[in-house]
């Protein structure tokens, strides 16, 4: 999933400083799962923007609608019916869906209430961590299911550095494995540790976050 | 919870703040009952709501209290190791210690919110809770979202 976590209190109530009628969007989605944006987050987040802009001395009226999904076009329309009653929309999307509602409602201005922050999975209650960069050249077939571009702190791709702590635990954050670690006993308890040793071609950076926007067109789908 | 409205009254210059107590009532003493001991407050106003346990008390429900204009709030868990959810008390309070921190970041007080722990509560012990709560509250003095419109 995507992750998040709400921007401090103080940064969400100097961006809406202005306006008065605001609708706090949540989404049902990601930002549910990762506890920053779902329905429970809307319904934490509304009472204490208004008792935080009151402090200010700003009274506010706070709408609340939490959609199914900020990043597809059809859930966003249910949002047609509030617009006009509001001058500004918080979302607790991921920056994805603060864009959707950007563009389809440029009449007002749509402030993001959530910093996203990566592509996560929850290891334990309260505890997310990263296991996916979308660099576009997926290599987990090669480092048996685990990703060395996600989550070694050097990006590696011919690891272990000489930094491996001798608990097995990254050098860079002591409550972290280290991948390459990982990625050693999983392929010996395979019986393919010489996989490793194949010669792999240069990874095709190309598809990552460099070189402008990434797009993907699918001909068999377009109208 | 909903629809909580007391009208806090200042009285002789003094804030008579209102709490709201959030309580497990298995951290009471048998047949007691907090509700039959309000004439015993003064000070300030009091309205008891019993939860199912103390957990139950999200961040949100004490948040929606709080913006409805209540000035103060409490909630009364089991001791750690009486808990009939294990850790239904330790939850409570890190919903409660959550929430603290919030009401801190937007500078409403933290104070206006406490956990307390009880075994066997007689309802003038809960009520002694109360007006300890009253007091941390008459120092930050009354909720500024009193008499503010409920959206």
């Amino acid at each position: 999933m995507i992750i998040g976590e709400w921007k401090p209190i103080d940064e969400i109530v100097t961006m809406l400083d202005k306006h008065k009628n605001i609708l706090l969007v949540g989404c049902a989605t990601c930002m549910a799962e990762c506890s920053a944006g779902g329905e429970k987050e809307v319904e934490t987040l509304a009472p204490l923007l208004r008792m935080g802009m009151k402090v200010k001395g700003q009274t506010i009226n706070m709408y609340t609608k939490t959609l199914e999904r900020q990043c597809e076009w059809e859930f966003i329309e249910e949002l047609t019916s509030i617009i006009p009653k509001v001058e500004a929309v918080l979302s607790l999307a991921c920056g994805i869906g603060v864009q959707a509602i950007a563009e389809r409602f440029p009449e007002v201005r749509v402030y993001p209430g959530v910093n996203t922050t990566s592509l996560a999975i929850r290891e334990e209650p309260g505890l997310w961590a990263v296991r996916c960069e979308a660099c576009g050249d997926c290599m987990l077939a090669e480092t048996f299911g685990l990703c060395p571009i996600a989550r070694c702190a050097k990006g590696l791709l011919n690891g272990p550095c000489g930094g491996t702590r001798k608990d097995g635990k990254c050098e860079v954050d002591e409550n972290v494995d280290c991948v390459w670690k990982l990625i050693v006993e999983r392929a010996s308890a395979s019986g393919r540790l010489n996989d490793l040793m194949n010669i792999r071609k240069a990874k095709q950076w190309s598809y990552s976050s460099h070189g402008g926007q990434k797009r993907m067109l699918r001909e068999d789908l377009r109208p | 919870m909903k629809g909580i409205t007391m009208g806090a009254k200042i009285h002789r210059g003094k804030l008579e703040p209102e709490i709201v107590v959030l309580y497990c009532p298995h951290c009471m003493g048998k047949d007691e009952d907090p509700k039959a001991a309000l004439n015993k407050i003064s000070g300030c106003k009091a309205e008891f709501h019993i939860m199912p346990c103390s957990s139950k008390v999200e961040t949100s429900h004490i948040l929606k209290i709080l913006v409805e204009g209540t000035d103060g709030l409490l909630v009364v868990g089991c001791k750690s190791d009486r808990c009939r959810f294990l850790t239904g008390s330790a939850m409570a309070e890190k919903h409660v210690d959550y929430a603290r921190a919030l009401l801190d970041e937007i500078r409403m007080g933290a104070d206006r919110l406490r956990m307390e722990r009880g075994e066997e509560l007689s309802s003038l012990q809960m009520i002694a809770l109360v007006q300890s709560q009253a007091d941390a509250v008459r120092a930050l003095g009354p909720n500024p979202m009193k008499g503010a419109k409920k959206r």
